[in-house]
């Protein structure tokens, strides 16, 4: 039985982890677009949060474990290099765990000329740029020349934005195994920003930011008034919600006191209720108009970072195999009693992909592992199907001799696609640990794809 | 039947029964003296799937003679797993080290909710009180219930000898587009 999988960040691997345990001879071929895998834990989750990355460990290890069974293949596009089309034949079944690549729009990004205005940036591109992702340079760090910025937005995102921007730079020589690279290091200080205000179009009950990431930035930066005021007034209903306030309370009450805090001169500050309307400026923002109190607002800022979620998108190919995609919510629509994906055969989701992008990783795990007892269900339905069976044992790879290739695979092997294999990638792990060593951080980069296949030569 | 496992049993309603939950903690790691691993090992058959990592997460103690501590992981689907353990090891751990499938995605440094465990009321209020830290990734706990912990913060202790914790099911939240 073979099952491929596209993509190679959590959903993916907790999906794998759930179907071998049900299916011990399941073969598996990962596919990922990148030179590197994991997905978001290596490209979002942020440099000083490590032990969030602890599960890379266990997904290196489920790999170097069973080298029989699992195949990885990097640096190869699905819908460019292979069709999805394609895997659904000759596999007994494709999981899409490609989570969520796009924005969602606020629809105003530009200006009245109808072009882009310098200085509005999807989250994303910033998170990226942080993370050491500087493939097509999305996030041009002179832009960090402004005084204050405003993240439109008020999700987890937002939080890790100003925790990144305004925190002492101590704290990037304080964390233990932080993998902030030199370059973004130099960037961030070299920033002007003093302050950044985090905008809600609704209230602070209506925020999606956790508690565990705000007690760890009310440690790091001073948080001025919440604006409205009125906004504390709403009786707290929920455990969440006490928590909040809490927190927000504990700011005059010395909950929060440390010398790092302390000598932090910068502030953030959360307005809520305000919709935005449209940004101001010609060639860069210059404010941003709110709708607020039934009035029109209009507050300056130098840099906007608009951070109102991922969204999926529509890839090349699902329309190849009738796969049913919502525009709205950027997801596909699984079947909820098969966890197969509407419209297809034998085509699974997990993750954002399938659910939209919210979620810490412990929810991505449980969707995963749901979706992995449905593959494991359906394969053990299916494993009579006889004429993929034959085409299994008909050549063995070139790519791992243990490992029977498939015609999609072997066709891609033969072309002058530089796949990154698992070998490969191993390669590049020790080299970034070993230049992190160096500088006394947990690894440092390859920013691009070219400098990783530049690497392998 | 205890409070707890009729809760094991009302979660399970949704989950298909477990095969091989145990081939998966094949892995031993040689600090590791659990005999018990090496029978599921044996017993798992030629295809042997390596689930647990225990180089990462294999830090348990082998308990001295006599000091042995007692602690029992019910399943969602209402099976009980009865184990010794040492004081000191964390229950996210000694699960682990027993093939109880618990994952840990931070590694048991309390940075995400997926040891979740629902305590036996009877132990609960034995436990030292949780941090706020631990609090703060409870709240993103699915099924959060009076008695959750995280197991990775939960030292054994002879106070709590005999802990009984339920493993809660892996369910998918309804969309709303599930009822159309």
């Amino acid at each position: 039985m073979r099952l491929a999988v596209v993509g190679s960040g959590p959903a993916a691997f907790y999906t794998v982890i759930r179907a071998l345990q049900k299916v011990p001879s399941l073969n598996v071929t990962i596919f990922e677009k990148g030179f590197a895998p994991f997905g978001l834990v290596r490209t979002g989750v942020a440099p000083d949060h490590p032990e969030v990355k602890s599960c890379q460990e266990r997904f290196t290890q489920l790999i170097d474990d069973n080298p029989k069974q699992i195949n990885y293949l990097g640096n190869v596009e699905i819908g460019k290099d292979i069709s999805l089309k394609q895997l659904s034949d000759q596999y007994n079944a494709v999981l899409i765990a490609t989570g969520a690549q796009g924005n969602r729009q606020l629809g105003i990004e530009n200006n009245t000329a109808g072009k882009p205005l310098r200085g509005v940036v999807p989250a994303r591109n910033f998170v990226n740029w942080y993370n050491g992702v500087h493939d097509g340079a999305l996030f041009d760090p002179s832009l960090l020349n402004a005084r204050k910025a405003t993240i439109i937005g008020n999700g987890n995102v937002a939080l890790d934005i100003v925790r990144v921007l305004l925190s002492p730079l101590q704290r990037w020589k304080d964390i233990e195994f932080c993998d902030l690279g030199s370059s973004v290091y130099d960037g961030i200080s070299k920033s002007k920003i003093e302050h950044i205000d985090v905008v809600g179009r609704r209230g602070l009950f209506q925020s999606a930011f956790t508690n565990k990431e705000f007690r760890e930035l009310l440690n790091l930066v001073p948080m001025l008034p919440v604006d409205p005021k009125s906004e504390l007034d709403v009786e707290p209903i929920t455990r969440i919600d006490k928590k909040k306030i809490k927190l927000i309370n504990g700011i005059s009450t010395g909950l929060f006191d440390n010398e790092l805090l302390k000598s932090n001169k910068k502030s953030f500050q959360f307005k809520f209720h305000r919709v935005p309307v449209k940004f101001h400026g010609d060639e860069r923002v210059t404010a941003v108009e709110y709708t607020y109190n039934g009035k029109r607002v209009v507050e300056e800022t130098d840099l906007v970072f608009t951070s109102i979620g991922y969204m999926g998108t529509s890839a090349e190919g699902y329309d190849s195999v009738g796969a049913q995609f919502d525009v709205k919510t950027g997801t596909l629509l699984r079947n909820p009693e098969t966890g197969i994906v509407e419209g297809t055969a034998n085509i699974f989701a997990s993750g954002w992909a399938a659910t939209g992008s919210s979620g810490a990783i412990a929810a991505t795990m449980r969707d995963a592992f749901v979706e992995g007892d449905l593959i494991a269900d359906y394969l053990q339905k299916h494993n009579d199907t006889t004429a993929i069976e034959d085409n299994e044992k008909q050549q063995e790879s070139p790519i791992n001799d243990n490992i029977n290739t498939q015609d999609a695979v072997s066709t891609l092997e033969q072309g002058n696609k530089r796949i990154i294999t698992w070998n490969d990638w191993k390669k590049l792990d020790h080299e970034e640990i070993r230049r992190g060593e160096i500088v006394g951080k947990s690894r440092e980069k390859f920013e691009t794809k070219e400098q990783a296949l530049e690497y392998l030569k | 039947m205890s409070i707890l496992t009729k809760t094991g049993l009302r979660v399970a309603y949704n989950l298909r029964p477990r095969m091989n939950t145990y081939i998966s903690a094949a892995r031993v790691h040689s600090n590791l003296h659990d005999l018990t691993m090496f029978r599921h090992a044996s017993l798992s058959g030629a295809k042997m799937f390596h689930s647990y990592s225990m180089l990462q997460h294999g830090h348990v103690h082998k308990p001295k003679p006599g000091e042995e501590l007692t602690v029992t992981y019910i399943s969602p689907d209402g099976s009980q797993q009865k184990v010794e353990a040492a004081a000191g090891d964390n229950l996210m751990d000694i699960a682990q080290a027993n093939g109880v499938e618990m994952e840990g995605a931070c590694g048991g440094s309390c940075a995400c909710s997926t040891c979740h465990v629902i305590v036996d009321p009877a132990y609960f209020d034995l436990l030292d009180e949780p941090t706020d830290e631990e609090n703060d990734m409870l709240d993103l706990a699915f099924g959060l219930t009076e008695t959750s912990r995280l197991a990775c913060q939960m030292k054994m202790s002879k106070k709590i000898d005999g802990i009984r914790v339920a493993l809660p099911a892996m369910t998918r939240n309804l969309q709303a587009r599930d009822f159309k």
